[in-house]
């Protein structure tokens, strides 16, 4: 049985797409399928980074379809988890190194040997963009609870949609819940009536992504972290579960507090 | 005066704008000129009447009726025709300033015709996209902001219009705009512009429908 290749994709800059790839890219391995992430932003890679895997590059994904190294030389063995694998992009290139075609058959070859293939796309819709979704079967679209982010990912919904792709699928990321409920912030159906796309997923607000992300570690192997833990949902939905949203009026009591300095002291 | 060259001049008039033909190229090669002009301007000039200087250039009956239906696929309407040369099919006289009204009874069945034509748009428009009719366009879903619907004729949108839209955008006052929820962010019927009032949350719950009234674009609840 063959993979699925899915673009993780936004428009806007900013928003959360490498983080969300490396996560459910980790989160799905967790659940035992196999996983190969592709970071398709030429000349500005980050993937790489966020997965702490940075150092072990050698090649990158414009030798792979212009320079004649395998594939399997290229690929990138995560060092936390067995069956999940990085293909960086190249810094020191640009976005028209690899072309829409090329992209269709690297993506053909990886959902062979992969459950998922997750493409972390460029911002933008230029070259980068079209490239990225060129082999893709579905899109995750990332965008925060601001104006202009559903603005572009409303673009994007209709580039996807013109480019063929059907099931595209929406992720709320880094949404304030405090603010939500002062009015102060787009709410979850705002967003969805203006978009009209399935919901896949919502994403609070975390300081643990950004100490994560500057270790290197995707955040959902971190423990307590609800963006963690909304990421790992997410991951069981794209798996096939039916698992419900995170509960976003999460106020820690006293209580949850104490018990989540005991799980901490405990690992 | 809005642009200069030397092949193509386009000039403001009363309500209008005048272009004129000054180059001696061949007539598809001006042909291209002109619509290369045309399309720099995009959707400003919508609707806006045209006088045609042809200067002392000769022009067919085929040729003229050529020009005409371009501009009309730009949205502009030829009004009149200015010619200066000794043009057997345009009537002109040597060396004397004519100007030949096209038959505008043919013009306004065009018009007509075209209007009664009309497109269901069976999707919700997102932003950048955008849908130019002659006719009366439908939408069965939402215009997304970002998106644009440009009609010749009437608009309806059986949804949330939220982005913009352009009734009448070849000179019809008569065209109206109707939603489910109207809150576009820019409303244009005819050559008139409106902009929802600024800091004023939207009432947008019923159905509406705006239209010109004594000169003013007026928005109603859509009752039937």
């Amino acid at each position: 049985m063959k993979g699925k290749v899915i673009v993780v994709t936004s428009g806007k800059g900013g928003v959360g797409k490498t983080t969300t790839t490396a996560n459910l890219g980790t989160a799905l391995t967790m659940l035992g399928r196999r996983v190969v992430m592709v970071d398709t932003d030429i000349g500005l890679r980050n993937l790489d980074v966020v997965m702490g895997l940075e150092n072990r590059i050698v090649f990158d994904i414009v030798d792979v379809v212009a320079g004649g190294i395998k594939l399997k030389q290229a690929l990138i063995k995560d060092k936390r988890f067995e069956g999940l694998y990085l293909l960086p992009a190249a810094q020191t290139k640009e976005k028209t190194a690899v072309s829409a075609h090329q992209m269709k058959t690297l993506c053909y070859e990886l959902k062979k040997e992969f459950d998922f293939v997750l493409v972390d796309c460029p911002a933008g819709i230029e070259q980068g963009f079209k490239n990225a979704i060129a082999g893709a079967d579905e899109a995750i679209v990332v965008a925060v609870p601001e104006v202009s982010s559903v603005r572009d990912a409303d673009r994007i919904v209709g580039l996807l949609e013109a480019a063929g792709l059907r099931k595209n699928q929406l992720i709320i990321n880094r949404i304030r819940p405090r603010m939500v409920k002062r009015g102060d912030m787009m709410d979850i159906e705002d967003m969805i009536d203006i978009l009209s796309v399935d919901l896949l997923g919502v994403v609070p607000e975390d300081e643990t992504v950004i100490v994560s992300t500057n270790k290197g570690e995707p955040v959902v192997i971190a423990p307590g972290s609800r963006a963690g833990e909304a990421y790992r949902r997410i991951a069981r939905r794209i798996n096939g579960e039916e698992v419900s949203l995170l509960p976003l009026d999460h106020s820690e009591g006293l209580v949850d507090r104490f018990r989540r300095m005991f799980k901490l002291a405990s690992r | 005066m809005i642009v200069i060259t030397e092949d193509v001049v386009i000039r403001e008039s009363q309500g209008g704008i005048i272009i004129c033909l000054n180059s001696q190229d061949s007539f598809p090669d001006l042909k291209q000129q002109l619509l290369d002009k045309l399309k720099a301007f995009d959707d400003l000039l919508i609707g806006v009447q045209v006088v045609l200087d042809v200067g002392q250039r000769k022009l067919k009956k085929t040729e003229v009726l050529e020009l005409k239906e371009m501009l009309l696929e730009q949205g502009l309407h030829l009004k009149k025709l200015i010619s200066r040369g000794k043009s057997v099919d345009l009537t002109g006289k040597g060396g004397q300033v004519e100007v030949v009204n096209t038959p505008t009874t043919t013009l306004k069945n065009q018009e007509i015709g075209s209007i009664e034509e009309t497109i269901l748009v069976k999707r919700t428009l997102r932003s950048g996209q955008r849908v130019f009719f002659p006719g009366n366009v439908v939408v069965l879903g939402d215009v997304n902001p970002g998106a644009e619907v440009i009609a010749g004729g009437n608009v309806l949108i059986m949804g949330s219009m939220r982005g913009m839209v352009h009734a009448g955008a070849l000179g019809s006052e008569d065209a109206v705009v109707a939603a489910f929820r109207l809150n576009p962010t820019q409303l244009r019927i005819a050559n008139h512009i409106t902009r929802p009032p600024e800091g004023q949350a939207s009432k947008g719950n019923e159905p509406e429908i705006a239209s010109i009234k004594s000169g003013k674009v007026i928005i109603e609840d859509l009752k039937l």
